[in-house]
């Protein structure tokens, strides 16, 4: 159906040109809430992910065959690869007690396999390490820094309930899910796509929020969520949290990648709306 | 993975639709919220096209936090800089005499208080390398998060964690499961009264505890343990504390039955000085604060001081001294007692000041202090037979009239027999016999006593026994005594963790009393102290239903051994454990024995704090692990182990609960200041973290001070860690130690003034930090004038923008004196311990320094044939007791810590600096592996091996979980640890040798062998 | 114009070493956090930056040993031998920023310039300091910058604030020197220092 409608939209190329803006504005916009709503589902269940151990609806969902293929249309087989072996063995009711240790030592114990989830663990270590990979940095450092800097330009408060430091991977997937979710506001408020605007954040304007969360993606979560993936990877017993590990890194990428073009056809859109050409 | 990366989201229908389909699927697993909400603070506008600015940029007064430093125990003044909440770097506060004090030529370095912070900002004190590490302390990877239970069974290294609400109820059921409410007082052994009641066998055992108060107000007035503070003293240097209590005893004071202390230590004014011997003190590495001391002594040398390092080994304070003299590790009394001969065989003791008999003599010769040197001490004997001496009372001898003698008073001979406080002056050598009950007794002056045991060798045979030449002896006692008062002789743990470390003590501290440099500029300061925090408007100990506590202490510490005190417990000679009556300071390295043992009770609940025992405790680790893991009938004997601590240390790794909490830079509380002879109350803070939801350091946040009027509820930079006050806080509600109607430690109301009126809640650190804040300001008002006009919170704004309140520059002297004086008696006859027996030997304690050699417990030589060197260890300036390990940049100095031999020695051994070596004992004859490091820093005959090194937890090992090895850094673990091959006691194979009278620890009292692998 | 540079009051250092971990503490430099990251991988050195260290030399026989401390980083030469051995830079032109290691003219601070440097390594060889260290992690050349970002503000004027190590130093020997005189170089210098008449550094050491 979207697709339909933007063939429509483009192959109308004769009607008045502030009609075809209008209508094909508010579509748009349509298409682009109903998006920006979905990756907030998404950044939010992956924050919860990172954030607390998994519930048994979880596990029912994942082990769904029809889920599984759903899955791997969307981001490939390999990234399934691992949840398709996790669900072929596993039951539930007694994987549940396993999974939540397995969260624990991966993600709240030190003596554990802990992966130590925090930006400038990955990014503030400098020299090499083992085999030339750069030795580890402090739990926090500039990365939390310019992470907190950006939480609050955006007008992003953390709840008090939430006990966690700002360069958890976390959190920085919870920060994803609030522009995500201002960005579906904006839409809905039909506030205009003006990046410059000065208003105050409530009224920010979609666009603003792409740059927000382009910059975020390419400037924290992209840079270094790669090399937590192979740490979880590495020291997981279970394929879930491989899974995990695979899929985030998997919907990053293809974040940052759609963010990207959406903002190339944006700005062609506002140069020459009727220029195919900078239509992918 | 590449063929999907270019699709976008715009157009792929399938995708789309799928996507949503997908991430509905998954957020509805309800295992999401909200972690982010809009702000209320508006936002910087310019968003689109901003750079991120630099994040250590330059610091405006916002971003500077003032605290304390606890990376060793100077306790220095820390300035924080704090960026968006983030602890960037850390340097010394300008305002505190540690960090700064007066430039080379004598004018004021230090900024007095007056100087608001706001023009402060490019003004920073120095610090030394531990201190600029402790961003690495905070920011460790391997701190423990959350609270911690135990999975599987002790030492195993699996744990879950809990939430705090869980972890406080479980542990509370746990401690009313095994010490039941209903039989908390009931006794232990109903036959046994004096062991005191069962809530004694929950025993709080902080390894340091700047808290004090806090846990005093918990264990000890709330819950009512004889055993709320078991502390880390005695392998610290009790015994010089314990030493120096007993020069200044005070008769009527309540540290023990016999009475207490004055002051426990002495410091050298380094500035004012002119000539200084340390004995075992290393100013520039340890000691503290090193950073004051090393400091001035540079100043000192510049300003043509001359300073003298005895040492076995050659350390940094030695390398910028005048001379090094090597001794022979324990015989320092004979150093001492040797110059102490030629003093007084040469007559360059000050006599005037040591004829003053009592406090007007003092004053109208100019003396701040006075001695007993004049005093009468007669020698009796008991029902026994055994000879012991004591002071002579006036009442005695009968010269008291009860108007200018009091029977009590002390007897000088001046001009025939008087009381001590009739005449102005008294003899110094007096051997007389005088009538008591009709008999004869043999009296001398204490200072014909210490004469005696001066003049018992010859200088000869004090230069054999320390190894120092005679010249050598008689030229510092020379050059000592050449200065008036400004020269001191000062020690810290070299002389004193021996076995004999209570008379090296002595005998070196009188040295300062045969000049009499006492209060005087150059001289000894017992430290000018602060302004109280303890009580004011807050009276910090006073708790409503306070059930007080009875019995005696696990570690058997100021507890006379006899019937009065200790019941039938004390069967004869040798004690079943030793008695420490004069271990005021507790002791540390018994209490695990003591608990193996079940003597004198079993101890059911053990919590620690800042704790590293089998780690920092000579001999501990063996027994530590057999304590902790012995069972009896499916339990484990000490049943409950909750370990409070940052890091899984060697004491987390066996806890039951592991309750992480923050580390200093996360704290309240006043740690006070080191024996500086300039006065001052530091104030430590948190500089990272939130209260009540805003972030410190943030801008348009706290900055640097802490808003008066809120709750102030800490949550620390690893929020699900916990502030100890917190911790303690806690557990007291869990216990119920917040019933206004029972007892009333926390809780609405419970904070109470002195005469005992309800003044503010205690819920949460803040209440209490407040509480202290306000008596601090109270008690410092009347000595700053600018604080005159000033009302209780503007004063505790002031306090916490500078980091403390001090005195102004200048302040600490008063012509040739020190402003801030002890001003009392110096003992060279200690009373109450010449009337004491040992608890093993059964033989009286002499009361005056001499000579004594190193000894087993039943005073028996140490005799380890085949073993013939003698090990020592010591600090070094890169690190803080057990607690660096966690830096890198301090570990990155000397990744590794080897094993120290003497060129002489490792010639005849043919060892080569890298050999790998196996030093043992006879009490750990497989001991420990290192490396060899050959230098002429050694006396021969000497083995030193450093502290600090050698962990087996903190991050250093992996743990093996289901066949997978987990993280961890081996370099945490790097070089060796020297305790577990210390000496064990001959007849308490259990504990280390021991010092019996200040309960010290021994190090340097190890015969080792050395062979090559 | 004014050359900054470093008075070392031989006398007083207490080899200590918090000049040096100031240093790293102000300037992030490496290793940041467990576990320690090891040269070549092998567990022996650890692989670090140090911008300021001290050296520690000891002499002498039992009973009288000797050890002297001396810190020590980059002395900002005036005839850097970092710039001359260069390939990426000019010492004729040794003021242009554009050069991968320039003297600033100002204040005479010289620096690497991260963005043009490629890690050849060849300023490590030629410096009789050892100033310059190479850094694993970014493959470029790394060293003393004279704290010029404690020393101006982002519109380049003077602070107030000192070096790091300067400000820290628990022996009170480390000084600047605002208007260092060149003839100076290397007065009292101690045994073993490099010939000042080799590049002129901007340090001078007092005794006394």
């Amino acid at each position: 159906m979207p697709n339909q409608s933007t063939e429509r939209l483009f192959s109308d190329k004769h009607a008045p040109r502030s009609a075809v803006v209008k209508e094909r504005d508010g579509l748009t916009r349509v298409l682009s809430r109903q998006e920006a709503a979905a990756r907030v589902k998404m950044y939010r269940f992956l924050a919860a992910v990172y954030l607390r151990p998994p519930n048994e609806h979880l596990l029912e969902r994942v082990v769904d065959p029809d889920f599984l293929g759903e899955l791997s249309s969307l981001f490939g087989v390999r990234a399934v690869t691992e949840l398709s072996r996790f669900s072929a063995t596993a039951r539930p009711d007694q994987e549940l007690a396993s999974l939540r240790q397995e969260y624990m030592d991966l993600f709240a114990v030190p003596t554990g396999r802990y992966v130590t989830p925090f930006e400038d663990v990955y990014r503030g270590g400098g020299v090499g390490g083992e085999e030339g990979k750069p030795g580890k940095g402090p739990l926090m450092g500039k990365w939390a820094i310019a992470a907190r800097r950006m939480y609050r330009e955006a007008g992003a408060q953390k709840d008090e309930s939430c006990t966690e430091l700002p360069n958890h991977i976390g959190i920085e997937l919870a920060f994803m899910d609030f522009l995500c979710a201002r960005e579906a506001e904006a839409y809905s408020r039909g506030e205009g796509a003006d990046p410059q605007s000065q208003e105050r954040p409530e009224s920010l304007g979609p666009a603003a929020y792409h740059l927000l969360q382009i910059r975020f993606l390419q400037e924290h979560l992209t840079a270094w969520f790669p090399e937590l993936s192979v740490s979880i990877q590495a020291n997981a017993k279970s394929r879930f949290y491989r899974w995990i590990a695979q899929i985030t890194e998997e919907f990053l990428a293809l974040d940052t990648a759609g963010l990207l073009s959406r903002s190339v056809v944006l700005a062609g859109l506002e140069k020459n709306p009727l220029d195919q050409d900078k239509v992918e | 993975m590449n063929r999907k990366k270019n699709r976008n989201w715009i157009n792929p229908s399938v995708s789309r639709r799928t996507f949503m389909r997908v991430s509905g699927v998954l957020a509805s697993t309800a295992m999401a919220s909200q972690v982010f909400n809009e702000s209320k603070v508006v936002a910087s506008p310019a968003i689109a096209g901003n750079k991120i600015p630099p994040p250590d940029g330059l610091e405006t007064a916002e971003d500077i936090i003032y605290t304390v430093c606890q990376m060793c125990h100077s306790r220095c003044g820390v300035r924080a800089k704090v960026m968006e909440g983030v602890l960037v770097k850390l340097d010394g506060n300008p305002y505190h005499p540690n960090n700064r004090d007066v430039i080379e030529s004598g004018g004021a370095d230090r900024l007095p208080c007056t100087i608001a912070p706001e023009d402060a900002v490019t003004e920073l004190g120095r610090m030394c390398l531990k201190g600029q590490a402790g961003v690495q302390t905070v920011y460790d990877p391997y701190r423990i998060q959350h609270p911690l239970k135990r999975v599987g069974p002790r030492n195993s290294g699996q744990w879950q964690t809990i939430s705090w609400e869980q972890a406080f109820s479980e542990i509370a059921d746990e401690i009313n499961r095994l010490i039941p409410r209903n039989q908390r007082n009931q006794y232990i052994d109903p036959s046994r009264p004096e062991l005191g009641p069962k809530k004694n066998q929950l025993a709080f055992a902080p390894g340091r505890s700047v808290e004090k108060e806090m846990s005093e107000r918990i264990w000890k007035h709330g819950w009512g343990t004889a055993n709320y503070g078991l502390s880390h003293t005695s392998v610290c240097e009790s015994t010089r504390h314990v030493a120096n209590e007993l020069i200044t005893w005070d008769p009527d004071g309540s540290k023990n039955s016999r009475g207490a202390g004055r002051t426990a230590g002495w410091q050298v004014d380094i500035l004012g000085s002119e000539y200084i011997i340390f004995f075992g003190a290393n100013p520039l590495e340890a000691d503290f604060p090193m950073v004051g001391m090393a400091r001035n002594l540079m100043h000192f040398n510049r300003n043509g001081g001359k300073y003298v390092v005895v040492d076995p080994r050659f350390n940094n304070t030695a390398a910028k001294a005048h001379q090094w003299v090597p001794i022979t590790p324990g015989a320092d009394a004979a150093l001492a007692m040797g110059m102490i001969r030629w003093i007084i065989a040469n007559e360059k003791h000050d006599w005037d000041y040591l004829a003053n008999p009592n406090r007007e003599a003092a004053q109208a010769g100019g003396e701040a202090t006075w001695t007993d040197s004049t005093y009468l001490v007669g020698t009796f004997t008991d029902a026994e037979g055994k000879q012991f001496q004591r002071y002579i009372t006036a009442g005695e001898v009968g010269i008291s009239n009860g108007l200018t003698v009091q029977a009590g008073d002390y007897v000088v001979r001046s001009g025939g027999l008087k009381g001590h406080r009739e005449v102005g002056l008294g003899e110094l050598d007096v051997t007389e016999i005088v009538v008591i009950d009709g008999a004869p007794v043999e009296a001398k002056s204490a200072f014909t006593l210490l004469e005696e045991a001066a003049f018992s060798k010859t200088l000869d045979e004090y230069s054999s026994l320390c190894e120092v030449p005679k010249d050598t002896i008689v030229a510092l006692a020379r050059e000592f005594v050449s200065h008036g008062k400004k020269a001191a002789a000062m020690t810290y743990r070299g002389p004193i963790k021996h076995t004999n470390g209570f008379y090296n003590q002595l005998a070196i501290q009188h040295l300062n009393t045969l000049i009499g440099n006492y209060d005087w500029k150059g001289g000894c300061t017992a430290g000018a102290g602060g302004w109280g925090h303890k009580s004011g408007v807050v009276d910090l100990g006073k708790v409503e239903g306070d059930p007080g506590h009875t019995g005696i202490r696990i570690d058997r510490a100021k507890t006379f051994y006899d019937q009065s005190e200790a019941g039938s417990l004390f069967t004869g000679y040798p004690a079943k454990r030793p008695w420490f009556p004069f271990g005021t300071h507790g002791n540390y390295q018994e209490v695990i024995p003591s608990i193996r043992d079940s003597y004198p009770y079993e101890i059911k609940v053990l919590i620690t704090y800042w704790n590293a025992w089998p780690y920092s405790v000579p001999t501990l680790k063996t027994v530590w692990e057999q304590t902790m893991s012995e069972m009896v009938a499916g339990e484990y004997k000490l049943p409950l182990l909750v370990t409070i601590s940052p890091v899984m240390g060697e004491v987390a790794a066996w806890a039951d609960y592991v309750l992480p909490d923050t580390v200093y830079l996360e704290k309240f509380g006043v740690p006070g200041i080191p024996w500086r002879v300039n006065k001052g109350t530091a104030f430590q803070r948190p500089v990272v973290g939130e209260f009540d939801g805003e972030v410190v350091g943030a801008v348009g946040g706290a900055g640097n001070t802490i808003p008066l009027n809120g709750m102030n509820d800490y949550t620390p930079a690893l929020p699900d860690t916990k502030a100890v006050l917190d911790i303690q806080i806690g557990l007291a509600k869990a216990l119920g130690l917040d019933d206004p109607s029972g007892t009333h430690a926390v809780g609405d109301g419970a904070l109470r003034d002195s005469a005992g009126n309800s003044v503010g809640d205690l819920h949460n650190s803040w209440d209490w930090a407040y509480a202290i804040l306000r008596n601090i300001a109270e008690n410092a008002q009347a000595d700053h004038p600018h604080l005159q006009s000033l009302s209780t919170e503007q004063i505790v704004s002031e306090i916490l923008s500078r980091g403390g309140v001090f005195d102004s520059p200048g302040d600490e002297y008063t012509g040739e004196y020190l402003t801030y004086p002890y001003g009392n008696i110096i003992r060279m006859f200690v009373d109450p311990v010449a009337t004491t027996k040992d608890s093993v030997t059964g033989e009286y304690y002499s009361g005056v320094p001499h000579y004594k050699p190193v000894v087993h417990s039943d005073g028996t030589a140490i005799m380890d044939s085949g073993y013939d060197l003698r090990l020592i260890t010591y600090k070094t300036v890169h690190h803080g007791q057990a607690r660096t390990n966690v830096n890198p940049w301090l570990m990155l100095i000397t990744p590794e810590n080897p094993v120290e031999i003497s060129a002489a020695d490792a010639q005849a051994m043919e060892i080569e600096t890298g050999d790998v070596l196996r030093v043992s004992s006879s009490s750990n004859p497989e001991g420990v592996v290192g490396k060899a490091l050959v230098t002429q820093r050694l006396k021969p005959g000497v083995v030193a091996i450093s502290h600090h090194y050698g962990h087996w937890e903190q991050g250093s090992q992996p743990m093996e979980i289901d066949g997978v090895m987990t993280e961890f850094d081996p370099s945490r673990g790097a070089g060796i640890q020297p305790n577990p091959i210390m000496r064990t006691d001959k007849l308490y194979s259990n504990v280390s040798l021991q010092e019996p009278i200040g309960a010290s620890c021994s190090f340097f009292d190890t015969w080792v062998k050395v062979t090559k692998i | 114009m004014a050359q900054i540079g470093w008075l070392i009051d031989l006398d007083k250092c207490t080899g200590c070493d918090s000049c040096t971990i100031a240093c790293k503490s102000e300037n992030n430099t490496p290793p940041a956090a467990s576990p320690m990251p090891f040269k070549n991988g092998r567990g022996v050195l650890p692989d670090g930056v140090d911008y300021r260290w001290v050296v520690k030399k000891e002499s002498g026989i039992f009973p009288l040993p000797a050890v002297t401390f001396v810190t020590s980083a980059c002395n900002h030469c005036r005839h850097p031998a970092c710039l001359a051995s260069c390939p990426l830079a000019d010492i004729n032109d040794l003021h242009n920023e554009n050069n991968a290691i320039f003297k600033r003219e100002e204040d005479g601070i010289v620096l690497i310039n991260q963005d043009v440097c490629v890690g050849c390594r060849n300023c490590l060889q030629a410096c009789p300091y050892g100033a310059p260290q190479f850094n694993s992690a970014t493959a470029k050349v790394e060293k003393c910058t004279l704290c010029i970002h404690r020393l101006y503000d982002s519109d380049g004027r003077r602070t107030g604030f000192l070096p790091a190590c300067v400000t820290t130093c628990v022996g009170d020997a480390l000084h600047l020197i605002e208007n260092f005189d060149s003839v100076q170089s290397g007065r009292n210098a101690p045994e073993d220092f490099a010939d000042a008449e080799l590049t002129v550094p901007s340090v001078e050491f007092a005794v006394g």
